[in-house]
């Protein structure tokens, strides 16, 4: 259900607009600075409901290893900004287990 | 040009035919009369000076012979074949040759391949008249990267061919016209050493690509006498300069442009122009991107190198203009977003390809070295320095923090992968600390981001050579052997997927062990073929039928689960296995040793499947023909 709210919250803010360009990457220190930094650098490829909805569910660990995965093949994050997306997905859509 | 060039040797066009048709596809005069220069000596009747030439006697296969030694080439790439029995003959009467051999022509192929691609030079193969068919789904490999070499194969005695009769079919070199430039069967033995010389220059005119040539086997035991061609008539020069004022104008559009991108492709890698091109970018401080390659076009660790395609867009955004002017340097297919009402400047050593597929605001036809140079001159000479700073001091900034901040993250990613199976980037990052710098990296894996994001490529770094733009696996194993022998004194590992490598290669490990041929195969062990795994479970964001069903019909490769050490120890090659992460760094300096004491080395990495159906071992394993039986035999 918390995942399901979260997409339904991301969408509307990608249809309104309001997530700002990358150009704030390495700039502030909004609270949903982790969310922003993620929606901005994972739907360069792919939409955000693989992050939302992945295949099967994903616990801490796996979305360590994806996150990593992703970022090696070219997802663009900043190494500054590499912790706080990474805990923004384990915090907001891992599983237990 | 290439057809061109086939047409003038072949005589079906004359010598104005010939500039007029290189005028028609956009190169200078000066190109065109280089380029004459460079293919008259092979037009049938020209007068030679005396001193290109010397007359043979012996049999047929000693003017091949002859004429292969005067290329300068050392090495025969070889598969046995009875075929192949008169050339070792005449190696006896008069050494010279090397013969590197493989257990079948496919890989005889792709070991002259590497040793082509990594030294630019045509290499030649020769096997058995019935070794075509094996050969060529590495040979098509050679055609889509325009690879330079010569394949001889003996042919059916002249008395018989054509009757449909042992080892024979009707026009066996039409098998291979499209995998290849040029494909003839030779009808005469004393104009054997021409046609080899044929062979040659039409494999190593740019954009190269194989040549075929089939010897009737009772030409090459004949007595003859006739004419070898010396190194001299083979080595003409040829610089295929752009055209001036079309170099002046492409120079005002790039610096017009607020916010150009520069696409490289393999092209650069095989002009040489890598050195040049870097000079043009950093003049102008335009970022770069990587187009799909069997080289690495430009430095990757360069504060401009952007990244492959899928880079593009953050470039975009984190600079804040639009791309306003593209500029493909040697890129072969280039699709969207690169034409959407944005100019488009094509160089291409290629005639053929110019335009195929965009309409061009700029089109450059000629060596990517001298489009470059030419480039920077006609720049330098329309700007001042201070100009030039003006235009590029912010861009150069910009992307220099952009890309350094990005190649930074994916260093520390592979750093802070762990466990068992191994993240692939933790063997790409530990890998990296224990390569040399200037360690050549053959890869045929997936896709090229594994080794081009994380391991630094350039002229003062680590050399990529592969994946093959033709994509038939089969080829990086062989590959690396030829690449060793071309570089003996640099540390070179064949990185690999175990599909990749299940599809013949095996073999090669032959080829690394006779000839003690010190490389570090590297196989990254998913145990699945994971990128078409992705496609056939998933289309389009939705599960196929097969997905739906979590049937992985034709992917997973753990039952039987190959251990590829067990397959390098039959060909007594030493070798490890990780399925941790803790495990690579000790394995790595294993294999490392070995290769320092002479010889190949084997690591099979279990590395973790991600994606749809990772999770999946379902199989149509259950089948088993042994059931079928009545009868336990």
């Amino acid at each position: 259900m918390k995942r399901r709210i979260i997409s339904k919250v991301l969408s509307g803010f990608l249809l309104a607009g309001v997530l700002t360009p990358m150009t704030a990457l390495g700039q502030g220190a909004e609270p949903d600075r982790g969310m922003q930094l993620a929606v901005q650098a994972c739907t360069y490829c792919h939409a955000f409901s693989n992050i939302t909805d992945p295949h099967k569910p994903l616990n801490a660990e796996e979305w360590e290893f994806y996150f990593y995965e992703m970022v090696s093949r070219g997802a663009p994050i900043y190494e500054e900004d590499l912790e706080i997306v990474k805990q923004y997905l384990i915090d907001n859509f891992a599983v237990d287990g | 040009m290439r057809d061109l060039v086939k047409d003038i040797i072949n005589t079906n066009t004359s010598r104005r035919g010939f500039l007029s048709g290189m005028a028609v596809a956009s190169y200078s005069a000066a190109a065109a009369k280089s380029a004459l220069a460079a293919v008259e000596p092979f037009i049938p009747g020209a007068e030679l000076p005396e001193s290109w030439t010397r007359s043979v006697t012996g049999t047929g296969v000693d003017l091949l012979h002859e004429q292969i030694l005067e290329t300068g080439t050392k090495y025969m790439f070889v598969a046995n074949g009875s075929g192949v029995g008169p050339l070792c003959s005449a190696m006896v009467r008069k050494p010279g040759l090397q013969f590197i051999q493989a257990t079948h022509e496919g890989q005889t192929v792709a070991i002259a391949d590497g040793y082509a691609k990594i030294t630019g030079k045509p290499s030649f193969c020769m096997f058995s008249r019935v070794g075509l068919p094996h050969s060529s789904s590495n040979l098509y490999n050679a055609m889509k990267d325009r690879t330079p070499l010569i394949t001889i194969a003996d042919h059916a005695p002249s008395q018989t061919r054509g009757t449909d009769g042992h080892e024979d079919i009707d026009n066996w070199e039409e098998a291979v016209r499209f995998y290849t430039k040029w494909t003839w069967t030779a009808a005469r033995a004393d104009r054997l050493a021409e046609w080899v010389r044929r062979a040659y220059k039409v494999a190593s005119v740019m954009p190269g690509g194989p040549t075929n040539l089939r010897i009737p086997r009772d030409l090459m035991h004949e007595e003859v006498t006739g004419t070898v061609y010396t190194g001299q008539a083979l080595n003409i020069p040829m610089v295929l300069s752009p055209n001036a004022q079309e170099v002046e104008r492409v120079a005002k559009i790039l610096l017009a442009s607020e916010s150009p991108m520069l696409v490289v492709g393999p092209e650069v890698g095989q002009c040489g122009a890598r050195a040049a091109v870097v000079e043009l970018a950093e003049l102008l401080a335009i970022p770069v991107i990587q187009y799909r390659s069997f080289y690495c076009d430009f430095p990757n660790s360069h504060d401009l190198w952007i990244g492959e395609s899928n880079q593009l867009a953050p470039w975009i955004n984190a600079y804040g203009k639009p791309i306003d002017c593209w500029f493909n340097m040697g890129a072969r297919t280039i699709r969207q977003p690169y034409r959407e009402g944005v100019p488009m400047i094509h160089a291409s050593v290629n005639s053929d390809t110019i335009g195929r597929n965009i309409p061009l605001a700029g089109a450059l036809v000629g060596d990517l070295n001298e489009v470059a140079k030419d480039l920077v001159a006609a720049i330098k000479s329309i700007a001042s320095p201070e100009q030039l700073r003006q235009r590029t001091v912010e861009r150069r900034a910009a992307c220099s923090a952009h890309t350094q901040k990005l190649l930074a993250a994916r260093m520390t990613a592979g750093r802070l992968s762990s466990g068992s199976p191994v993240p692939w980037m933790r063997l790409i990052y530990e890998l990296r600390q224990q390569l040399e710098p200037d360690a050549v990296v053959v890869e045929e894996t997936g896709t090229q981001y594994k080794a081009l994001g994380m391991l630094p490529f350039g002229d003062d770094a680590m050399e990529k050579i592969g994946r093959t733009e033709g994509r038939a696996l089969g080829w990086g194993v062989g590959a690396s052997a030829g690449v060793k022998l071309a570089l003996p004194n640099r540390q070179v590992i064949s990185l690999q997927g175990d599909g990749g490598f299940l599809f013949g290669q095996t073999d090669s490990l032959w080829t690394h062990s006779r000839y003690n041929i010190p490389v570090m195969t590297v196989v990254l062990n998913n145990r699945s073929y994971e990128e078409t795994r992705w496609q056939m479970l998933r289309r389009n964001g939705q599960n196929t039928d097969a997905g739906e069903a979590e049937r992985d019909y034709v992917s997973y490769l753990g039952d039987p689960d190959v251990d590829f050490t067990a397959l390098a120890s039959a060909y007594n090659i030493p070798g490890a296995v990780v399925s941790n992460s803790d495990e690579l760094s000790g394995a790595i300096r294993q294999g490392l040793r070995t290769l320092a004491d002479g010889r190949p080395f084997m690591l099979d990495v279990r590395t973790r499947r991600l994606g749809i159906g990772a999770e999946l071992s379902w199989h149509p394993g259950d089948f088993s023909v042994a059931d079928l039986r009545e009868r336990k035999v």
